[in-house]
């Protein structure tokens, strides 16, 4: 062993690991939140794995579920925030973004696998085994046949 | 052998460990996995082998320079 590393895809914010609630209207239906998420294509994909309908609305994303809107638009750092109105509540404006958070992980997940199992021949590394962890992680491990 | 072992966690982020390779050639694949991942490495620590490894070249060093003597 030489040394060890822990890497932060582009596609998560590492400034902002976690939702949290930056702004509350006076009416309980509108809060805005700020995710990690980077990603346009990646949170489309993890708002539909949260069943939301999901609609593009110039640069912004618009989820739909039964009875409850989000609307994500990007800031000036890229990062993604979230507007909801309808039958939504604070904590629940906040659980909506910590499924569509942890989905958001799993899309970053498989695409950092699938770009990496591309790229790693061309790279001189062949895969010599893939196993998935008790906690949903999935170990790789190569051989470096070049330097 | 030399091995690199990469773990990707369910939220995305990402483990990395080289195995066998010492010294500062390690330092060689930081740069690499970052490319290959698409990613920015936010912490990293020098493990067994490189301490090892650095060791080993001190221990000689000191032992050429007795020779000399």
């Amino acid at each position: 062993m030489s040394v060890a590393l822990l890497l932060v895809p582009l596609a998560i914010a590492a400034a902002a690991a976690h939702a949290k609630l930056t702004e509350k209207d006076s009416a309980a239906t509108v809060c805005r939140v700020q995710t990690r998420m980077r990603d346009a294509d990646l949170l489309a994909a993890a708002l539909r794995e949260t069943r939301a309908e999901v609609t593009r609305a110039g640069a912004d994303l618009v989820a739909d579920w039964a009875g409850v809107r989000a609307r994500f638009g990007r800031d000036a750092q890229q990062i993604w925030s979230a507007h909801f109105t309808g039958a939504v509540d604070e904590p629940r404006a906040i659980d909506i973004v910590r499924a569509v958070d942890a989905a958001y992980g799993r899309q970053v997940q498989r695409a950092v696998l699938d770009r990496l199992t591309r790229r790693a021949p061309a790279a001189g590394l062949r895969l010599e085994s893939r196993s998935v962890t008790a906690d949903q992680a999935v170990r790789l491990v190569f051989a470096v046949e070049r330097a | 052998m030399k091995r690199i072992v990469v773990t990707v966690a369910a939220d995305g982020t990402v483990n990395a460990e080289t195995l066998g390779i010492t010294g500062s050639k390690c330092l060689d694949y930081v740069a690499l996995l970052e490319d290959l991942l698409a990613a920015q490495a936010v912490h990293s620590r020098y493990t067994a082998d490189y301490a090892a490894a650095e060791n080993r070249v001190a221990g000689r060093s000191r032992q050429e320079q007795r020779d000399e003597a």
